[in-house]
């Protein structure tokens, strides 16, 4: 499903060029749930927004589902995006000033859904999430694991091939970490193919595979 | 979609509400400004359209006033095919009406031809506009005037008293002339039996220029050849080639473009006034902007989050530029809404300083709810696309990350509080030259007395015998020092045309004439330069001796002494010697230059009487004055009015121009203020950690004032620099509406530089000072 060759990025100042990527080959196949690991400024998080489609690299290739995608234009990689990746952060970044509802909704409002299809997606997939309860209630009302239940309702509402998770346990307590690396199991089971970044051993063993990263390499790779 | 933009629109307006109050009291202000300048300015512009020939009318004038002779319209509309149709206006300054026991002085009186009421597209309530002023002393009133002498009664075929001498019969009655037409008459009184009232000799006097002349011309004319037509014509008929050109004006053009001319029949506008508010409008509406755009753009870093994560999910570009566009437009909707309450609270005011009677009817007019429309179009244009063009630049990527403060457009923030700046020193700096020449006009030396001088129109001035006892009852009271009397005194217009030449010259030239009585100079305390003033003492004065000013030495080409030379002049025709000049005295206002003129002693045109009493605290003068005076001429009103007053009434439109600017400067300041204020918090917040930075590494509370100052300062520097030649080149032209002007010196720039500096000091010191006080501890642990 996911392709990449000599993945490279170079963030340039004045003065210095740093490589947050440096010549990265990852090969990801559908249904695999994979986790990325290492220090901070390894290239975790540079890694997921390339394949994320919310960044170019700068060099290097990159083909989803077959199709080159590295050399997209930002309303390209938007259209790509849209049904077909879904995030999940760990800072859970749902947006204030609209309710669980409102916020499930969103990425269905920008595939010009009916309005009946999205409520009753929106429905679905907060009941599922045992969330359904707090449709109308604003984010600062729930707790941590709430939110995040919230946020992954957001990523999967869409349907969308690959879920891209950045350390989505890192703001949650154990038990709450847990049950929502359970959800990213089950989601996963059903089909969906899931890239995570993480610090912790423990959500890296609910994955297939990981990837170790360090100064923008990959140095070591387990199953 | 839509409903999701509000939901999130209306969320954040509440979230930040301090910057939403910034964003709408301002926005609110900056449209009621432009607002109320709007209706002011459609008023201005709106002025004799209402007349359906309006296309069509010209007014004939001369070079520098618009008064003909007598007999000039029929002669030129004989003459000339393009002229359909002409009619004339004699206007009357003051007339006393009387009905029954009913009696006023009116001033709003004129004398006009029959064909006027079919030129002009006047209103007729009762009557008819073809017959009504056909026959000699037939009067048309208007319905203001209907109610104040008939009441309920039908005026028509009523007769009124006029000035105590003769009859007009009432005919018509029309509805009140619109505010917006550039002469307004309560009475029109038929020209008809002109050579009855005035002699038929005066009626076909050329130098008699007292009679506005409208021509109702083809639709196809060549308005320059015609001109050129006409000045021809009258050279040839009066055989002098030293005669003033004759234009013509469009009768749209007669309010907003004959500042030029002195003494029109009613004060007219300017187009640089209309000017000046238009741009004072958009500049105050230009600040209103920048600070919504500056605040929504650096309010936006707490909504960093929301665009990345639309942005994530799919939203393109576009989208969220037109989601910020929709909410821009509700604020600028809600702002609308609190500005029409502002327009309507602050109309009132705004008329007492304008001097118009604008309602809130006004906005219910086609071109100004275009404007409005007009005015949001560029609001949205403005300050919707900017903020939205910047915001959704945003990259996803920067939601990923924990550090969300954005540099983007902060040169740009930098620029548009720098031009808010610049638009404020312009505004002070112009108010400031403003005050300095109103306080020029009000202290300039005019040459004469003007305390203690009081003037009042006397209808019944023909008669000598009887104005000398008028004039021994007078001085006969304590409080009299002096008595004269006058066709024309200062504070009023040199709108008497006579000519005059020296006797040997071959050409008559054309200046204007005052005619007095003795004690004239005396009365006003102008004294003479060279040679004498009239005596009564010696008789031949009245008859054989004649006054010029300085101006008028010098236009007749008088070589050497010119006392006790001849020239021949005009009104009453006499050879006379010079016995006296004075000095050029400002006798007209200060818009005006001053003008040669010649003073000759002949009653017959003496209508305004003088009375210089003696300084007291007599309250009761003005009564004593009148009730001597009524004793010997029982009809007359006698209106007496202080000269110091009659002269501030000339710049009063001057000074509430002035008035109206300084508010709009204060405004203007007041939102240029409140922008910086949300600016500097915001620019204070982000550098918080600097703060803290430089204190834990030594640095005083003061250095830091002066640190986080100095940038404002800057901002300031480069403001006043680019503001002092808008100003001065703004004001220069300003003041070339005056004859005579204060000088535009560096300080006054300087000052308005200085109290702009003043300004932002103020504002950003409380802030700076704060940010400085705080314990650099605290300012770390937030990173």
């Amino acid at each position: 499903m996911i392709n990449t060759k000599k993945l490279t990025k170079v963030f340039s100042t004045e003065e210095v060029e740093t490589y947050a990527l440096n010549g990265v080959d990852i090969n990801i196949k559908k249904g695999e749930f994979v986790a990325v690991m290492g220090p901070s400024g390894c290239g975790k998080s540079t890694m997921l927004n390339i394949i994320g489609l919310l960044d170019n690299p700068t060099d290097g290739t990159y083909a989803f589902d077959g199709t080159e995608v590295s050399k997209l234009k930002e309303k390209d990689r938007t259209q790509f995006r849209k049904g077909n990746i879904g995030f999940i952060f760990q800072s859970f970044n749902l947006i204030d000033e609209l309710n669980v509802f409102d916020n499930v909704e969103l990425p269905l409002l920008y595939l010009k859904m009916k309005p009946s299809e999205r409520k009753k997606r929106v429905d679905e997939v907060l009941s599922r999430m045992k969330i359904g309860h707090r449709a109308k209630h604003f984010p600062q009302q729930l707790s941590g694991g709430q939110q995040q239940r919230v946020a992954i309702s957001r990523a999967v509402v869409a349907n969308p091939g690959l879920i891209l998770a950045d350390e989505p346990t890192g703001n949650l307590d154990t038990k709450n970490g847990v049950e929502v690396m359970n959800l990213l199991s089950e989601l996963n089971e059903e089909g969906a193919t899931i890239l995570m970044v993480t610090h912790s051993d423990r959500d890296a063993g609910f994955a297939h595979r990981t990837i170790n990263l360090l100064d923008g390499e990959i140095i070591f790779e387990k199953s | 979609m839509i409903k999701n933009y509000f939901k999130i629109a209306l969320a954040n307006l509440i979230k930040s509400r301090v910057y939403s109050l910034i964003s709408i009291s301002s926005l609110s202000i900056g449209m009621a400004v432009s607002i109320l300048l709007l209706i002011y300015v459609a008023d201005e512009l709106s002025y004799d359209r209402y007349n359906e020939k309006a296309d069509n009318i010209y007014r004939l004038c001369q070079e520098e006033h618009p008064y003909q002779a007598p007999q000039i319209a029929k002669f030129l509309t004989d003459k000339l095919p393009q002229i359909k149709e002409s009619a004339r206006i004699f206007p009357r300054d003051d007339m006393v009406v009387e009905y029954k026991e009913q009696k006023f002085n009116e001033t709003l009186t004129a004398f006009a031809d029959a064909d006027l009421l079919q030129m002009f597209s006047f209103k007729f309530k009762l009557g008819n506009a073809e017959t009504a002023l056909d026959q000699f002393a037939n009067v048309v009133i208007s319905e203001k005037a209907a109610h104040k002498y008939f009441g309920n009664e039908n005026p028509i075929g009523k007769v009124l008293m006029l000035n105590n001498q003769y009859e007009g019969t009432v005919t018509g009655v029309i509805e009140d002339m619109p505010h917006n037409s550039h002469f307004r008459y309560d009475f029109l009184i038929s020209l008809a039996g002109a050579k009855n009232l005035f002699g038929e000799e005066q009626m076909n006097d050329w130098g008699w220029q007292n009679f506005l002349v409208y021509f109702e011309m083809q639709d196809q004319f060549s308005k320059s050849e015609l001109e050129a037509e006409i000045s021809e014509l009258i050279k040839d008929r009066r055989g002098d080639d030293a005669l003033p050109i004759f234009t013509l004006q469009n009768l749209k053009d007669i309010h907003l473009y004959s500042s030029y001319m002195s003494n029109d029949i009613q004060p007219q506008n300017s187009i640089t006034y209309v000017l000046i508010f238009s741009a004072i409008g958009l500049l105050i509406l230009l600040i209103a902007s920048f600070n919504y755009i500056n605040l929504l753009t650096a309010n936006a870093t707490t909504r960093v989050t929301e665009i990345g994560v639309r942005k994530t999910f799919g939203a393109s570009r576009s989208q969220l530029a037109n989601q910020f566009i929709s909410e821009s437009i509700v604020v600028f909707f809600i702002s609308l809404l609190f500005a029409l309450f502002l327009v309507n609270l602050s109309l009132p005011i705004f008329n007492s300083l304008a001097g118009k009677e604008l309602s809130v009817l006004s906005l219910i007019n086609g071109n100004i709810i275009l404007g409005i429309i007009g005015m949001m179009i560029v609001l949205v244009i403005l300050a919707g696309w900017y903020p939205a063009f910047i915001l959704s630049s945003f990259s996803p990527t920067k939601v990923m990350k924990s550090n969300k403060s954005m540099g983007s457009g902060f040169q740009m923030k930098k620029i548009l509080v720098g031009a808010q700046f610049t638009i404020v020193i312009v505004l002070i700096a112009s108010s400031l030259i403003m005050l300095r020449q109103i306080n020029f006009l009000q202290n300039k030396t005019l040459g004469f007395d003007k305390e203690y001088v009081l003037v009042a129109n006397v209808n019944d001035y023909g008669d000598e015998a009887k104005y000398i006892s008028l004039k021994q009852a007078l001085i006969e009271q304590s409080i009299v020092n002096s008595v004269s009397t006058a066709s024309r005194v200062p504070s009023g217009d040199l709108n008497n045309w006579g000519a005059a030449k020296l006797t040997e010259q071959a050409e008559w030239i054309n200046l204007p004439i005052v005619h007095v009585q003795f004690d004239y100079f005396k009365t006003l305390g102008i004294k003479a330069i060279q040679g004498r003033l009239f005596s009564d003492q010696l008789k031949t004065d009245a008859t054989e001796s004649v006054i010029l000013n300085e101006a008028a030495v010098k236009l007749l080409g008088i070589q050497g002494d010119p006392i006790g030379q001849k020239i021949i002049c005009v009104w009453p025709m006499a050879d006379r010697e010079i016995v006296g000049v004075i000095d050029d005295i400002h006798f007209e206002s200060l818009h005006d230059k001053i003008k040669p003129v010649f003073f000759v002693i002949f009653q017959e045109m003496c209508s305004r009487l003088i009375v210089k009493v003696n300084p007291s605290n007599d309250s009761d003068a003005i009564n004593t004055l009148r009730e001597t005076s009524r004793k010997i001429y029982p009809e007359e009103m006698f209106d007496f009015r202080f000269l110091d007053v009659r002269l501030e009434q000339l710049y009063q439109k001057d000074e509430k121009t002035f008035q109206l600017m300084g508010y709009f400067a204060v405004i203007a300041i007041f939102l240029a203020s409140i922008g910086l204020f949300g600016m500097a918090s915001f620019i204070m917040t982000g550098r918080t950690k600097e703060i803290g930075v430089r204190k834990v590494n030594g640095a005083s509370v003061s250095e830091i004032i002066i640190m986080l100052n100095t940038s404002f300062v800057k901002w300031m520097a480069v403001s006043f620099i680019i503001a002092t030649p808008i100003a001065y080149y703004g004001m220069n032209k300003w003041l070339e509406n005056f004859a005579y002007k204060t000088t535009l010196s560096w300080w006054i720039f300087a000052l308005a530089g200085l109290l702009s500096l003043v300004i932002v000091l103020l504002t950003v010191s409380g802030l700076s000072y704060r940010a400085a006080r705080r314990n650099p501890i605290e300012a770390l642990r937030y990173e």
